[in-house]
């Protein structure tokens, strides 16, 4: 049986166009493409490895133990440390030459200042009726309900 | 003559043969070695496997206080830019006027803001107090939609839902043609203007495979925000309690996302 050349043409034209989808196609495609699904699946621990800016919160208890206990037994014990003194993790990495802040009043105010559109559960203050002066002289703030006379008081004696 | 036409049939039988190999050609991974293989460690502890988890958001509306804290932290842990135009999460006012009696309406207007984008805390609605029917916020941030619309519009399949429940952005793959930012009905996609990259909320994804919570939810003062995993909810996972009391819904349901992230007390004029 002899195959007609128009044919074997036609077999040549289609294998070198099939071949070349493929190579093309080898060449092309990342690894790891399509593994998981219709994308790159090496991502997912690409995305992964990106570096912490916060440590969360059980990292400061290892040094801090003492505010800590303080801090879990007053009623800003949902309070993130790393709300109100920022992002710690180079301080963690590096205690001794980073340091975070120390907020002032308007860090209190953020949260606590009046506004209609807070809950009215949440405790709000109007800092033009409320006393004057920085709100750390009247409350600690890792145990707010507290006075910070007392403390001094207890820890002189 | 009848010679040639048996020929073309053979040669047509051949080429149908050539088709279906090449269409049955593909090889098919399995699923039970894909999930071997996607076992990483991520700097402590055991590895991570997607698979075992599925990650969900749910948010409180009467426990937000629009402190902003949750813009902060998603801002510094992922490097998006800090100018007013580029967020992963962000925070809404609500703010619905009392209705004129002469009306016979039951609300006023609507007023929705996000000074930049409550990075700074929010001031006093501008409206006066006494004309306000009732004013809330609302956090919003990627819906991590079971149906995400931005991963079925990418042309290059750089953006995608992954076995955990994320919804990422494939960074060296997207070619950034926006379609995915055009796509999302939450509006929560944006270019990253030094990466020009498609950019949004990974779920700290960097985070999560090492056992922490997203920024967002580690610094929020009033556990508005609940993170938790559906494979793993325990007997008192603040998750779980929250499933179970409280009455939540997802935004734009109508449009069959099926979004992961879930709100209790949405009010009918937050979209």
């Amino acid at each position: 049986m002899k195959v007609p050349p128009q044919i074997v043409r036609l077999l040549i034209v289609t294998v070198v166009l099939v071949g070349s989808y493929f190579v093309a196609k080898s060449l092309l495609t990342p690894p790891t493409f399509g593994e998981l699904g219709w994308y790159r699946a090496a991502a997912l621990e690409e995305l992964a490895q990106h570096k912490l800016t916060y440590a969360g919160k059980q990292e400061c208890e290892v040094c801090h133990d003492d505010i800590w206990q303080m801090f879990h037994a007053g009623k800003h014990q949902t309070l993130s440390c790393e709300g109100c003194h920022g992002p710690a993790m180079r301080h963690v990495d590096d205690p001794e030459n980073e340091h975070l802040l120390k907020p002032g009043s308007d860090q209190c105010l953020r949260c606590h200042q009046q506004n209609p559109s807070r809950p009215d559960w949440y405790t709000q203050i109007d800092p033009e009726e409320h006393l004057e002066g920085e709100c750390i002289e009247c409350h600690i703030p890792h145990n707010p309900t507290e006075m910070p006379e007392e403390e001094e008081a207890s820890s002189e004696q | 003559m009848k010679q040639t036409k048996t020929n073309r049939r053979e040669a047509l039988k051949k080429l149908a043969g050539l088709a279906g190999a090449v269409a049955v050609a593909p090889k098919t991974t399995g699923a039970e070695e894909a999930l071997r293989r996607y076992l990483f460690k991520n700097g402590v502890g055991e590895d991570y496997d997607p698979f075992d988890h599925k990650w969900l958001m749910v948010i409180d509306i009467e426990r937000c206080i629009g402190c902003g804290m949750c813009v902060r932290a998603c801002k510094a842990e992922n490097e998006v830019p800090r100018d007013p135009l580029h967020f992963r999460t962000w925070v809404e006012q609500y703010t619905i006027k009392k209705a004129d009696v002469a009306t016979g309406r039951i609300e006023g207007e609507t007023i929705v803001r996000s000074p930049n984008g409550g990075y700074d805390g929010f001031p006093p609605p501008e409206v006066p107090e006494e004309e306000i029917l009732r004013s809330f916020f609302v956090p919003k941030l990627c819906n991590l939609c079971h149906h995400s619309p931005c991963s079925q519009v990418c042309p290059v399949g750089a953006t995608f839902d992954t076995p955990d429940g994320a919804v990422l952005v494939d960074y060296e793959y997207c070619m950034g043609c926006g379609f995915c930012v055009q796509a999302c009905p939450y509006g929560c996609r944006y270019m990253h203007p030094e990466r020009h990259t498609a950019d949004k909320c990974t779920l700290c994804y960097h985070r999560i495979t090492r056992g922490l919570k997203p920024a967002c939810v580690e610094v929020c003062p009033t556990q508005a925000r609940i993170f938790g995993d559906l494979k793993h909810l325990g007997p008192d996972d603040p998750l779980r309690t929250f499933i179970e009391t409280k009455k939540a819904q997802s935004l734009k349901p109508h449009l069959g996302t099926e979004p992961r992230v879930l709100y209790a007390g949405l009010d009918k004029e937050v979209r």
